[in-house]
């Protein structure tokens, strides 16, 4: 370790701190270094700013520890030179920092410093001039490029004396006009001469437009090249007067061919993108695309197709924009097929699938092409300029292709066009092998619809997880419609649409059971209620199965769901029946049993048969309801016996009202028309009688009167039995007659659903029918007619 | 000498509401017979308060547990016995008679000794 002390005492350190103030607001470096290389003093600048290192950094270290081999090599020579005693001014060192790439450039002087007369060490100063540098180096390459431009743009000037119509061109103005040099022949004339025709009058009128407003200059317009080369031309000009003489106008014009064919370019490309993505009509997108393409890079476009089944070439689209031209090409297609065997042109498209491209049609060509006299005379009417034939290739196959012409325009096809075009035609390809699987997925669902259209029976997919209630419904047939009321897009886009029309009692449990079913893997039965759209409950029953990934994990559910609103209401009638069948059984049993236990200890002999007859009427009326029940079932097995006899039908009546009248106290009102002879089973006859009179006092139970009354008509008679008390609500008038069906409101009697379904089956079985009529609160009439024998 | 109790028997089916009547007037008991659960809703009911109620569940129109759940309502008839009758199972007879607050219960078809043993246990 050198002695720092020992080192500085050796150089006049006052006039050196005077040095570092002096140089401190500068931004400049300073720095001491001694015979051995070690530097002694540095300023901030040189230090910090310079080398990017701090002042400790480099005192005490030798310059090539402190800043590295590579800089040491660049000073030492001048170091040494100094330290020798000679100064050495302005030295640029160019340093390229390999750590982080940062390019600095300085400039050093080197001056040795000397105590009485002896060379101790060596003075640096450093200005850092690396901006400066980074300048003039963007500025020569900013020449560079505008240099590059000029050539490239090919600028040309052009000064016009608009009194003598005299005209100067530059050089490259010539080459822009496609002017050999100096052949420009310097008039006005000569220069519209060079202006494609169609473009004229628009330039002259621009010109004039300018003059009038005394405004620039500024057209594009086409000139034709020797060899029928189109190009596109940008003038700009500024017109002097001489008071409101135009005088003379200077300016310059360029080639914008290459812009305005890639502006051309993009707007097709970006509209035909649009057309090929945005519908399933492959055929009229690709007719739209043909006129786009006469709209923005061709003069001429075809769409030629292979037909699926003739294996035939066919013409879908040819597009110009003068509709006689399409005429006139169409019926040329229609005289003459394209003929496979060439190896050239849309055949030779079809058949390789590569693309043909022609950036410039000689005769040669035509003559070779054409296959005879008239197709060469119509294949030169056209004029071809530049062809591009690229093929619409499917996933599959070659199915068609697309023919960009340019004629008139004179447009000369570069591979950019040819590129485009190429994607045009894989993407027109990529789009019909879309529609295709669209189609084909949406046939299938259609199929499948159908299928399922008049299956009662709601069919769904779903994807997802039940559990985390994230499930999507994939599928569902049209029958949930139907049931539900809910439309199908409802089920297909609302999260768990079908678990949120579940009712709210049964939600959880169908949600619990869905995700038991999902994480069984094997699939199961859930029966739960779904509210229907506008409220009403619907009992379903779902049987799924579990979709599973390659890995065997659940990702979905599949299934079928059917409406068991009848199944489960047969099943709570049925219940209700059982029920309401024991309680009517043990009613009887409990008198019958209790009189048996009171007979026992009864000794009085008129008590005695006074329990005993109780007991009687209930063991009668225990059996009447056993006969019910057998009816029921007879009936149910198309087995009720029924006897065939002539009865007189008011007799019978007679009969059962005389019966019924002494036992209740509602009086019962004949109105009986002249009587008729019956066919049948008087016996049954008496039952629905019975039946229907006993129902009218027990629902009238305020009233004091039935009436029974009789019409006879020629081939029947009508019985109608009425009664004046609570009546049937309209809802229940048509399914009164139903097994089992019960009204359950305050009127309700004890019953068993039964009276009626029988009755009513009696009636049947004799050839007539039963109906009522009834006000709610007001009564009901009871009506059944019998055919007379 | 004791004055006789007053036993309200309320059961629409006439022959079973009978032989109660027998039963318990063997007893020792008056009886009121409500074929149509209609007791309360009476005059009479201003000038009897019975000592125990014998009630079936299913009356026409109306349910017993209805007609219970009236009586426990009315302060002067809070505390009067109820015994509710039905041909129902007996566990689901019981369920419904504590429910709606009845003392005790008896299923159809009954023993009379049962019942009679039950009646004057409550009614005493």
């Amino acid at each position: 370790m050198q002695n720092i002390d020992e080192a500085r005492a050796l150089f006049p350190y006052e006039s050196l701190e005077l040095l570092d103030i002096f140089l401190s607001k500068a931004p400049i470096g300073f720095a001491l270094i001694e015979g051995n290389h070690r530097f002694t003093h540095i300023n901030h600048h040189l230090a910090v700013v310079i080398n990017k290192k701090s002042i400790e950094s480099h005192i005490g270290r030798t310059v090539r520890d402190a800043l590295g081999a590579t800089i040491w090599k660049l000073i030492k020579p001048h170091v040494e030179k100094a330290l020798s005693g000679q100064i050495i001014h302005e030295q640029e060192i160019s340093f390229h920092n390999p750590e982080n790439s940062y390019v600095s450039h300085s400039i050093a002087s080197y001056f040795p410093i000397k105590i009485d007369s002896k060379i101790v060490g060596v003075g640096v100063v450093v200005r850092d001039v690396t901006k400066h540098k980074e300048t003039e180096l963007a500025l020569s390459l900013y020449k560079d490029r505008l240099e590059q431009a000029q050539r490239a743009g090919k600028i040309g000037v052009f000064d016009w004396d608009m009194t003598t119509d005299q005209i100067w061109w530059s050089e490259e103005e010539e080459s822009i006009f496609g002017v050999p040099p100096g052949k420009f022949k310097g008039t006005v004339k000569d220069w519209f001469k060079s202006v494609y025709p169609d473009d004229l009058p628009q330039l002259k009128e621009h010109i004039k437009a300018a003059v009038e407003k005394r405004s620039d200059l500024d057209v594009e317009f086409r000139v034709m090249y020797p060899g029928d080369i189109m190009h596109w031309i940008r003038g700009k000009g500024h017109i002097y007067y001489n008071k409101k003489t135009p005088v003379r106008m200077v300016g310059v014009n360029y080639d914008i061919t290459s812009r305005k064919n890639e502006e051309q370019l993009l707007k097709f490309k970006a509209e035909s993108a649009r057309i090929i993505s945005s519908t399933f009509d492959y055929k009229k997108t690709l007719a739209d695309v043909a006129n786009l393409a006469i709209k923005y890079i061709a003069d001429w476009c075809s769409v030629d197709m292979i037909n699926e089944e003739t294996g035939e070439v066919e013409l879908l689209a040819v597009a110009h924009k003068d509709p006689s031209q399409v005429r006139w090409a169409r019926k040329l297609r229609e005289e003459t097929k394209p003929d496979m065997s060439q190896k050239t042109g849309l055949p030779q498209v079809l058949k390789t699938g590569k693309s043909e491209f022609y950036p410039y049609v000689t005769s040669d060509m035509i003559k070779a092409a054409a296959r005879n006299k008239k197709e060469l005379a119509h294949m030169k009417k056209i004029g071809f300029t530049s062809v591009i034939i690229v093929p619409i290739t499917t996933s599959k196959k070659v199915i068609g292709a697309i023919t960009f012409v340019s004629t008139e325009s004179k447009r000369q096809y570069t591979h950019t066009e040819l590129q485009m075009a190429d994607q045009l035609g894989s993407r027109a390809g990529l789009a019909i092998d879309n529609v295709n699987l669209y189609e084909q997925v949406r046939e299938d669902q259609l199929r499948l619809d159908d299928l399922l259209a008049n299956v009662p029976a709601v069919v769904w997919e779903s994807w997802g997880d039940p559990v985390t209630q994230d499930q999507k419904i994939t599928y569902i047939s049209s029958h949930a419609e139907r049931l539900l009321g809910y439309k199908r897009d409802e089920w297909l886009t609302i999260p768990n649409f079908w678990l949120n029309i579940v009712h709210p009692d049964d939600r959880k449990c169908a949600h619990d059971e869905a995700s038991a079913i999902y994480l069984s893997g094997t699939g199961g039965v859930s029966r739960f209620r779904w509210v229907v759209k506008g409220g009403r409950d619907v009992w379903v029953e779902s049987q799924s199965t579990v979709i599973k990934d390659s890995l065997g994990t659940p990702i979905g559910m599949r299934g079928v769901t059917i409406d068991i609103t009848n199944v489960m209401e047969d099943v709570r009638r049925k219940d209700e029946f059982i029920s309401m069948a024991s309680h009517e059984l043990k009613t009887p049993i409990t008198s019958i049993k209790a009189f048996t236990q009171i007979l026992k200890g009864t000794h009085d002999e008129t008590k005695r048969i006074e329990y005993l007859t109780k007991m009687e009427s209930q063991i009668e009326r225990l059996s009447r309801l056993i006969f019910d029940f057998l009816d029921v079932s007879k009936i149910q097995e198309g087995k009720l016996p029924l006897q065939h006899e002539q009865f007189s039908l008011n007799g019978t009546l007679k009969e059962v009202i005389e019966n019924l009248q002494m036992v209740n106290s509602h009086q019962i009102i004949q109105k009986l028309d002249g009587d008729v002879k019956v066919l049948g089973d008087p016996d049954r006859i008496e039952q629905v009688i019975i039946n229907l009179i006993t129902n009218a006092i027990k629902y009238s139970p305020n009233a004091k009167k039935i009436v029974v009354k009789t019409i006879v008509s020629q081939t029947q008679v009508i019985v109608e039995i009425k009664d004046f008390g609570v009546g049937i609500a309209p809802e229940h008038q048509n399914k009164i007659f139903n097994r089992f069906y019960r009204i359950h409101n305050k009127f309700s009697a004890p019953g068993l659903g039964i009276g009626l379904y029988i009755s009513q089956e009696i009636v049947k079985r004799h050839g007539g029918t039963m109906w009522v009529q009834s006000v709610d609160g007001k009564g009901s009439s009871f009506f059944f007619t019998l055919p007379i024998s | 000498m004791d004055m006789k109790k007053t036993i309200l028997v309320i059961e629409d089916d006439e022959t079973i509401s009978e032989v109660v009547k027998i039963i318990l007037e063997e007893q020792g008991f008056d009886v009121i017979q409500d074929l149509k659960g209609d007791f309360f809703h009476t005059h009479l009911s201003h000038e009897i308060i019975p000592n125990l109620v014998l009630i079936d569940l299913l009356l026409p129109g109306i349910s017993g547990t209805e007609i219970v759940k009236e009586i426990r309502r009315k302060p002067a008839y809070m505390s009067i016995p109820v015994v509710m009758m039905s041909a129902n199972s007996p566990s689901e007879l019981a369920e419904t008679a504590k429910h709606s607050g009845a003392d005790a219960f008896i299923t159809k078809p009954f023993n009379i000794e049962d019942l009679s043993k039950l009646i004057l246990k409550l009614a005493n």
